[in-house]
């Protein structure tokens, strides 16, 4: 076969299109799992008939990105008839009566304290860390074989019920 | 002025034919196809070379598969946007390969590497345009017109080395795939697929392919990050399921993304990406690293400028 170079050059700097990288979905889906989460703590806990009118408060204490995502997802949705209230707390002890309290990371050391606030009252307290169970949470969040599960601590949250499908589902139960 | 050189030529070579030993049938045939082909009777055209294709010597004949060749590809250029048109592009490749065969004295060679050129580069935009459509149902469509463009060049020149082309012709297809996935995650899930593997054929070409590796690395955390998407208003049970389908394809992105760093750890992309994949792996102080050295890189450039 004869050789032809005339337009091979032609022929190789013809372009598909220019290279273009994709681009990453920046997500914190850590967050999106415990807003998740902690939706369906919500609805898979039974609260006190006292305690089913009015919104629905989830308080939140750190955890930037979680409250994001509460706020975008959960806010004024419903748990049975109330309507979801999502509350940002800064670093403090002044804290209003609500459903859940979700204490993140950098506020660890008040745990105790928050614990014995709301002691025998009926707020559920989450926070991250096994370790937080002794410090007063019912709930805490644990990063397992690369999945966020919960351990459960039923003796932090005297004044509720929850029920055996969420017992079934946490990692532990104490 | 370059078609009237071409046919002086045809119709120059059609007399001198006379005067050899070619047989008259063919000679003849050859002449009336060209002079159908000047009066724009195509169909015509094509009746009479190929009879003169089917007569004594004439598939061994350059001069026919020539003006053949001339005659389909003229048929191509006024049939453009109909379907039947890719048939005649192929009989015309094929009949200016044929001719390039049989001309042994080359006279046709540049007519013929001109018409080839002309037609590769017809399959070439062909392919390029469904590409950029991103239509999932016209999309397969390209690569037959990719490889068209591939057989002509190695054809005219079995040395010509194509894997660069095929490197960007694959990342272009795994591109065009993606966005055909990221258009509609649900209806076109086969298309995440369909992406990766063409990003395999590029690394199977070229191991060391940054982009490559990159993209690998994204799409896998992007499936991840925009399946957990779904988890508002979802149970715990389904909640349960769709983290762990989600995690493990962010897990599956690490090793891609840490393969792209390896290959250039000075593209602030890699870094962002890496940041983001540990810190949603829960892996905060590598996380933190990868931040440090984003915010290295932010301070050398600022020392540049």
């Amino acid at each position: 076969m004869k050789k032809f170079t005339l337009f091979l050059s032609v022929f190789l700097s013809l372009l598909i299109q220019d290279p273009q990288l994709p681009e990453m979905n920046e997500k914190d889906t850590g967050a999106l799992v415990k807003a998740s989460y902690l939706y369906n703590f919500g609805k898979y806990i039974d609260w006190p008939e006292e305690e089913k009118t009015g919104n629905f408060i989830i308080s939140v204490m750190g955890g930037d990105n979680l409250y994001q995502e509460l706020v975008k997802n959960y806010n004024s949705k419903q748990i049975g008839l109330q309507q979801i209230e999502i509350r940002k707390l800064s670093k403090t002890l002044k804290i209003s009566d609500c459903h859940i309290i979700y204490v993140g990371k950098e506020n660890h050391d008040l745990l105790p304290q928050i614990a014995e606030k709301f002691q025998n009252t009926p707020t559920l307290i989450v926070s991250d860390g096994e370790f937080t169970l002794e410090k007063g949470s019912a709930i805490a969040f644990i990063w397992n074989e690369s999945n966020w599960l919960f351990d459960l601590k039923t003796s932090n949250a005297q004044s509720l019920y929850i029920g055996s499908t969420l017992k079934s589902l946490a990692r532990k139960v104490e | 002025m370059i078609i009237m050189i071409r046919y002086l030529t045809i119709l120059l070579f059609c007399f001198a034919l006379q005067a050899q030993s070619f047989a008259q049938s063919v000679d003849d045939l050859v002449q009336k196809a060209y002079k159908l082909q000047v009066a724009k009777n195509h169909e015509e055209a094509i009746i009479v070379i190929n009879k003169a294709l089917e007569s004594d010597g004439g598939d061994k004949n350059e001069l026919v598969w020539h003006v053949r060749g001339f005659v389909y590809k003229d048929l191509f250029v006024k049939n453009r946007s109909d379907e039947v048109s890719s048939d005649y592009r192929s009989e015309a490749v094929l009949s200016f390969l044929n001719s390039i065969k049989f001309d042994k004295k080359d006279r046709y060679m540049q007519q013929n590497e001109k018409a080839l050129s002309y037609l590769a580069v017809s399959f070439f935009n062909d392919a390029s345009d469904l590409i950029k459509e991103h239509a999932s149902d016209r999309i397969d469509l390209a690569e037959g017109h990719y490889y068209s463009y591939r057989e002509i060049i190695i054809q005219l020149n079995p040395d010509t080395s194509l894997v660069k082309k095929d490197v960007e012709y694959f990342l272009a297809m795994s591109t065009a795939h993606r966005k055909i996935y990221e258009s509609d995650r649900e209806k076109h899930d086969s298309h995440w697929e369909l992406s990766n593997e063409y990003m395999n054929k590029v690394l199977d070409l070229d191991p060391d392919s940054f982009e490559a590796w990159f993209s690998k690395g994204v799409s896998y955390y992007n499936r991840g990050a925009y399946s957990i998407e779904r988890l508002p208003y979802v149970t715990i049970h389904d909640l349960m399921e769709i983290q762990s389908e989600s995690m493990r394809s962010i897990e599956a992105a690490l090793p891609f993304m840490m393969r792209a760093y390896e290959i250039d750890s000075t593209k602030i992309d890699v870094i962002k990406a890496l940041k983001v994949i540990t810190y949603n792996l829960n892996k905060e102080e590598e996380s933190d690293r990868y931040q440090q050295l984003i915010d290295e890189q932010g301070a050398d450039k600022n020392k540049q400028y």
